[in-house]
């Protein structure tokens, strides 16, 4: 008996490890690809402490500092580089069946694509570049970031959010087709609460799917970050009320059938 | 002789008629169980059919009592008409997944934050957003947020340095 509950939890113990596995088998990827771009404090902190050695002279304090600087700005983009890509990939996989969100995914791809392109543009000036203009080139690179690659990751972002709720709107339009034609079975549609809730359940689900399209123009129009993801919450709300009514109405018909 | 006489006798002897037609009989009905045989052949084979699906319908049956499966909730009006609350909360929590997504806003995808966070759907999209609040920040166009790691820096973090 002893024996097999040992085989009976390692077992158990095997079959939760495969499945924690394959569960977080995106993440640990994920984690990996991240665990690839360090850019490490101490590294930062070597070119402070080359600027204020005193064994080094004046040139070799120069070719020291500029050598560091350069190294860091070549990983620093690389990281970018990096980034960007994760993000390609991620709009690439983003589930879409509507032909205007799948010309969206296309567009935002191209751009991704662009800044790709820049950034691999920069990486080939840094082997050029002197003290003062390497500092020049972060601040650029930082400027540019803020107002390019920002903004357009924040797009990326809200597109690929939005693209993954499609399937929970449309699975939330086919519970009310069901129940619709459930009620109607049931012969419940005479019946005031069922009606009501009906009703709220189908408003909150017209709301939802107006914000979505909503959500779906922001992006596509160029609208703030911020207010397409404003249109993607309400959205989300509505349909998180809808739900809401489907198990109040849940709980209503199943009283009725207990009571009948 | 007498004996020669005797067997000259014997070959005139016929059989009974009654007799005769027996015997016919019965040797047509021999030849008719032939066929009856292969039919036998093939009664055992669908009886031992039967016996096997009776078994395999028994085994199905006992699997689907262990399995949990029960008809009065398969067959129950509220799973018919969609309203299964257990379905319905699965489908309540995808959206409030998504909901939780909607909060978390994109900052720094490969931020060495990533390492620190510890939401998975954060990874679902391949990226290290950040609270509300420190999003407002940015937006507003503040410094980036201090490096909540001393070993490691964003990207922002460390153009921020570099370009000092």
């Amino acid at each position: 008996m002893t024996v097999f509950r040992t085989a009976a939890a390692r077992f158990i113990f095997i079959v939760a490890v495969v499945a924690l596995c394959l569960k977080a088998g995106g993440y640990v990827v994920l984690a990996q690809d991240a665990a690839g771009c360090n850019l490490n404090q101490a590294e930062f902190d070597e070119l402070a402490s080359v600027q204020t050695n005193p064994s080094l002279d004046f040139l070799e304090e120069i070719r020291a500092e500029l050598k560091i600087r350069r190294g860091l700005l070549l990983q620093t983009v690389l990281c970018a580089i990096k980034e960007a890509d994760e993000l390609r990939l991620n709009l690439n996989q983003a589930p879409t069946i509507n032909p205007d969100a799948k010309q969206l995914q296309e567009k935002l791809g191209g751009q991704i694509e662009d800044a790709l392109n820049y950034y691999k543009l920069q990486k080939s000036k840094i082997n050029d570049l002197g003290i003062q203009g390497s500092k020049d080139f972060a601040k650029e690179l930082r400027v540019w970031r803020e107002s390019n690659y920002k903004p357009l990751s924040l797009r990326i972002f809200n597109f690929i959010i939005w693209s993954k709720n499609q399937d929970i709107i449309q699975t939330a339009q086919n519970r009310i087709n069901q129940i619709n034609r459930a009620v109607v079975f049931l012969r419940l549609i005479d019946n005031e609460e069922i009606q009501n809730l009906f009703k709220d359940a189908e408003t909150s689900f017209g709301e939802a799917l107006s914000e979505n399209q909503a959500a779906l123009n922001s992006i596509r129009e160029f609208g703030t970050p911020a207010d397409s993801l404003g249109h993607i919450k309400t959205s989300l709300e509505g349909l998180a009320l809808t739900y809401q009514k489907f198990f109040e109405l849940s709980e209503a018909i199943g009283k009725l059938l207990h009571t009948d | 002789m007498d004996l020669l006489k005797t067997l000259k006798k014997l070959k005139n002897i016929k059989a009974d008629e009654g007799f005769t037609r027996k015997s016919r009989d019965l040797i047509l009905a021999t030849s008719r169980s032939a066929p009856l045989n292969t039919l036998n052949i093939w009664r055992i084979i669908l009886n031992n059919f039967e016996t096997g699906a009776a078994l395999a319908l028994a085994g199905l049956l006992i699997f689907m009592i262990m399995g949990g499966f029960s008809a009065w909730k398969f067959f129950s009006p509220l799973q018919i008409s969609g309203l299964d609350q257990a379905s319905l909360r699965a489908e309540a929590q995808a959206i409030d997944i998504q909901i939780q997504l909607t909060d978390l806003t994109y900052n720094e995808p490969l931020s060495l934050k990533l390492s620190e966070s510890t939401q998975p759907t954060q990874g679902e999209i391949g990226t290290a957003p950040k609270s509300n609040v420190e999003n407002k920040k940015s937006e507003t166009g503040g410094a980036a947020s201090p490096a909540t790691s001393t070993s490691e820096l964003s990207i922002d973090e460390a153009l921020d340095k570099l370009g000092e």
